[in-house]
């Protein structure tokens, strides 16, 4: 049964060591694992995994669930918090030292393992991408050398009707110092909105540790070529370290939760409500409402929105992630997100980020 | 062409007499399904190469795949030997490439 499969002996540093081997093409003894490790490249991929007073237990056998519902065996190991799973074609290395923010690492075909987690987090309510936005994806670049980018907006849903120039830029560049046409792009006053960064590529190196070249890309994950995994994991570590920090931020700032004051039948709240400011007007405002509201991937957002005054329209909306309820004001030039208690944080970080590459890349994450 | 402003006419016609003679050879061949060469009409001094299909337009995941085994197609019908990428490396694209979106 795979429930209690477990591999003794095996400590997170012995996978560090693995894979850093793996990377260089040197397949070692499998060190008790019951799969090939695979060869070549290291790929990581966030997910948040929204659980209630979530420990490193909790998280693995709910990674089991997961899994084992794919077909995929999982084992522990001597370290509570990474459990390993494998199928014939796949082999995962599951890092849940935080319980809600999960670092998936592996050497298969980046594909494969794509797919399955798409499968996973479409069809699993309490899983979500991490969703880096411009912002951070910018100062990523500050780590190390940018050899490479990628800048993929898609505004045909959203923008339908603007200019097509406006709806549709695909920029990639490799070369030393190649963050120079995008930092011209992000300026150009024809360009900037449409100038969102989607994956970026620097060359991280560590005397003691040795080197990779890093690809981050805004859905939270992460591949690197080189020879040191430690030099690989502590980059993506500290930026999903770091996102994790600013979704339980946003959950602090932006929760509206109502307190009775006293005995009395008064109430007041805390919790503020997130705007985001559109650097470019909303010509169609029904149009994007009934983009933004489609269901679909990747907003995964629903409602039946109605107008309210003025040119405004408000809508109660049910986020897929969670299935939870939040309400949204909507007008040409903002939109407020009112986060109800309990309301997920990764959710803003997702409309954020999603916006960011299909209407306006100048768009901030709310402070 | 580089430097082509510094060379002669003659060597700038028969330059250009080979490239041309290069791609039509190459578009009855190997590459017949993926460009045509064609006459650029009254309109345009000597001939044009007309893109049947290219990996620009599939989709990303593909598109790196698309672009390799152009190249490859290209070095067997130029030298006949195909040069074999180290396993497990990748250059920078492919690496940015192997985890964009897969659904797109």
């Amino acid at each position: 049964m795979s429930a209690s499969l477990a591999i003794t002996g095996l400590e997170r540093e012995d996978i560090s060591d693995l894979l850093s081997d793996a990377m260089i093409g040197r397949q070692r003894g499998r060190a008790g694992l019951p799969f090939r490790v695979g060869l070549g490249t290291a790929k990581t991929f966030a997910i948040e995994v929204n659980a209630p007073d979530g420990d490193p237990d909790r998280a693995v056998a709910r990674a089991r669930d997961l899994l084992v519902h794919h077909g995929l065996e999982l084992a522990t190991t001597s370290d509570p918090s990474v459990a390993v799973a494998w199928s014939e074609s796949l082999g995962l290395f599951i890092d849940v030292l935080d319980p809600r923010f999960w670092l998936i690492h592996s050497m298969s075909n980046a594909a494969r393992v794509q797919r399955l987690l798409h499968a996973l987090v479409w069809r699993s309510p309490d899983l979500d991408w991490c969703w880096f936005s411009q912002d951070v994806l910018n100062r990523m670049q500050g780590d190390g050398e940018t050899r490479w980018f990628r800048s993929d907006f898609r505004g045909d849903e959203l923008l339908a009707g603007g200019p097509a120039g406006a709806r549709r830029l695909k920029v990639q560049l490799e070369g030393d110092n190649a963050e120079e046409l995008l930092r011209i792009l992000q300026r150009s006053a024809a360009y900037q909105s449409s100038a969102a960064l989607t994956t970026v590529a620097l060359h991280l190196a560590n005397p003691d540790l040795g080197y990779v070249d890093e690809a981050a890309h805004y859905r939270g994950r992460f591949v690197a070529r080189g020879d040191s995994f430690a030099l690989h994991l502590g980059f993506v570590s500290r930026w999903v370290q770091e996102y994790a920090a600013a979704v339980r931020k946003a959950e602090s700032d932006h929760q509206i939760v109502w307190h009775r004051v006293g005995d009395s039948d008064a109430f007041n709240y805390s919790g503020r409500t997130a705007m985001i400011r559109f650097g470019r007007p909303i010509k169609s405002l029904d149009h994007f409402v009934a983009s933004l509201f489609s269901c679909r991937d990747p907003f995964r957002l629903w409602a039946v929105p109605r107008p309210s005054r003025g040119d405004a329209i408000e809508a109660e909306v049910v986020d897929l992630h969670l299935g939870q309820q939040l309400r949204m004001d909507i007008t040409r030039e903002w939109l407020r997100v009112y986060l109800p208690e309990g309301a997920c944080g990764n959710t803003l970080f997702r409309l954020v980020s999603n916006l960011q590459h299909r209407y306006d890349a100048t768009i901030a994450v709310p402070s | 062409m580089p430097y082509s402003k510094r060379m002669g006419r003659a060597a700038r016609s028969r330059i250009r007499r080979k490239v041309t003679a290069a791609a039509r050879s190459l578009a009855r061949g190997e590459f017949r399904d993926i460009f045509a060469v064609e006459s650029g009409g009254s309109e345009i001094d000597g001939d044009v190469v007309r893109i049947l299909r290219s990996p620009a337009g599939y989709a990303p995941q593909g598109e790196t795949q698309g672009w390799q085994a152009l190249q490859r197609k290209g070095q067997r019908a130029l030298r006949g030997r195909v040069t074999r990428v180290p396993e497990g490396q990748l250059s920078l694209e492919d690496l940015g490439l192997s985890i964009s979106d897969l659904e797109t």
